[in-house]
């Protein structure tokens, strides 16, 4: 038999970040843990909404098991595959703890969100569409939870209903009842905007829904990290999100489902992993989630995100919710000292997300500039193209703080644009 | 490029173009118009061509963008009065050539040098080469 090598650093660090808390000693604590900053000492990494950094203990814990314990995964009749089987089936069971479940059979591992809401949207919505259908989504969102409705809608002959903002970046919602009704299909909405920051008020939503019996899809790849979420705790019946925006690796996400909704899920790729019995008239096929799976799945990537979560939970999201919003308010009140400056958006609620415009200076400028003060930010739509014509925009600069950030780095930020400002005029 | 070379840069090159562009504005009509666009940034621009027995006569542009794209943009309709439609063919390919290749002719106009002299700039070449791809796709399927 061969023994499952230990992978005792992860655990180390999950040991001593569960006593762990963010303040400024800490946070440089934190910042220890990704390499990334040993490489770059001056780096300011301000893009978080595309992608965080990834913890030193993800990877480790990914390259110990490509170097160490590597097999493929399921039928294997020999050790190391057994092993590497029942470690990601019990990485699906943690990730569903992690998401309030104690049923691993609610979660689907995927590409990412972007794949989690298409496989929605091909596996259990496209097959309940009817002509007269409605699809309910928010002009807020990320292009990747509206093109995937928006191509239904044009191919089933349903109307896509798009629930506007008002003039601080807030969802109305005072149409939402009246767009919810007996031929919704499904309401899709993101937990947190990842152009302006703003936090939506899913209770309020997801109630109206429930209280139709309408099914609901979150978005939660900004939320993910910091908040509370899961089927279960916010009450919706899809929940998707990216594991390399909470610290873990490319190419992994998840896709949870209502125990509910678990029937309704149909394979939508076919191949092998998710048959019960192939003949040459018929296949029929595993349940969820197991009916997801065609072909190899990605077993190291699904290893480095249980590791991240591991991470996250050693830290406690309570405790980085509140240095996100303490970097946000930060941030809000040194911005507005930069000459020329617009916050966009002033929503009740948000968190880690600001975007900005300078006057006379395009977002891709600024970007250029701020790069060579080692200020990583991003400049553009953000797949939001929608929600920048709905508020007359073309572009923004948008910076998305993460655990590792801190108030010096925000004063980098603001002296920076200052010093471009004047140099532009 | 440091930081006091971007400076440099934008002080002498750009910033001059992108203030006081070439013909930076909305003519009242045009013989006819390619849109220039940019659907990961937003930039866009509307570049408006007069002809007159065969030969370009004006280019005019209005949009939105950044420094660079507007700069590139203005030093392109400025190099493409006066030309036959082949020759802007000719002169939008060659750009767009010496942008992608390391080992490529350069063009004797300074100003069109000094845009391909930024081919290494990272993130910001499809900036560079929004107007001019926007005139070779147009022209390449056109009858000429």
């Amino acid at each position: 038999m061969i023994g499952i090598v230990k992978l005792k650093y992860s655990f180390d660090i999950a040991e001593k970040l569960v006593l762990l808390k963010l303040n400024k000693n800490s946070i440089k604590k934190v910042r220890s843990h990704f390499p990334i900053f040993e490489a770059h000492p001056n780096l300011v990494y301000l893009d978080n909404a595309a992608t965080t950094q990834r913890a030193q203990s993800v990877v480790t814990a990914q390259s110990h098991f490509d170097l160490y314990e590597n097999a493929n995964i399921h039928r294997g009749i020999y050790d190391l595959s057994n092993q590497a089987t029942q470690k990601f089936e019990n990485d699906r069971t943690e990730i569903a703890r992690f998401l309030g479940s104690g049923n691993a059979n609610t979660v689907a591992f995927t590409q990412g969100t972007t794949a989690s809401i298409n496989i929605v949207a091909q596996s259990f919505l496209a097959p309940r569409l009817q002509a007269g259908d409605n699809i309910v989504t928010t002009i807020m969102e990320h292009h990747a939870n509206f093109i995937p409705w928006q191509m239904l809608a044009q191919k089933y002959q349903v109307e896509l209903r798009i629930v506007p903002i008002d003039k601080n970046g807030d969802l109305d919602l005072s149409q939402l009842s009246n767009f919810l009704d007996k031929k919704t299909k499904l309401l899709a909405v993101s937990h947190i905007s990842n152009t302006l920051g703003t936090i939506h008020p899913l209770d309020e939503i997801i109630g109206l829904a429930k209280r139709k019996d309408i099914p609901v899809l979150v978005d939660a790849a900004q939320s993910a990290c910091h908040f509370e979420i899961g089927v279960d705790p916010l009450n919706c019946d899809f929940l998707t999100f990216s594991g390399h925006k909470m610290f873990g690796p490319f190419g992994i996400g998840i896709l949870q489902v209502s125990e509910k909704y678990l029937a309704d899920m149909m394979p939508y790729n076919y191949g092998g992993g998710i048959i019960k019995d192939v003949k040459v008239e018929k296949t029929s096929f595993r349940n969820f989630p197991h009916n997801l799976d065609a072909g190899t799945p990605n077993v190291s990537g699904v290893i480095g995100l249980a590791a991240a979560l591991e991470f996250i939970s050693g830290i406690g999201k309570p405790d980085m919710q509140s240095h996100l919003n303490k970097l946000t308010l930060y941030a809000l009140d040194q911005l507005p000292k930069v000459p020329g400056i617009e916050i966009i958006g002033n929503p009740k609620r948000r968190i880690g997300i600001i975007s900005f415009n300078l006057k006379n200076i395009h977002p891709h400028d600024i970007a250029s500039f701020l790069n060579k003060d080692g200020i990583a930010l991003r400049a553009g739509m953000h797949c939001t193209q929608p929600l920048l014509n709905a508020m007359g925009l073309q572009a923004t600069a948008r910076v998305s703080f993460s655990i590792y950030n801190n108030e010096e780095e925000i004063n980098k930020l603001v002296a920076s644009l200052k010093e471009l400002m004047r140099f532009w005029s | 490029m440091t930081k006091q070379e971007l400076q440099q840069l934008f002080k002498n090159e750009i910033l001059p173009e992108n203030e006081n562009p070439y013909h930076f504005q909305e003519p009242q009509t045009a013989s006819f118009t390619i849109e220039a666009y940019n659907s990961m940034c937003g930039d866009k621009y509307t570049l408006y061509f007069n002809t007159s027995e065969g030969q370009i006569t004006s280019v005019y542009f209005y949009g939105f963008g950044c420094a660079l794209s507007k700069a590139s943009i203005s030093i392109m309709c400025k190099s493409m009065e006066h030309l036959s439609p082949k020759n802007i063919t000719a002169l939008s390919d060659q750009f767009i050539f010496t942008m992608d290749q390391e080992n490529s002719t350069k063009n004797a106009d300074k100003k069109i040098q000094m845009l391909q002299q930024l081919k290494h700039f990272d993130g910001r070449v499809d900036c560079i080469k929004l107007g001019w791809e926007a005139v070779k796709n147009h022209f390449e399927n056109a009858d000429l």
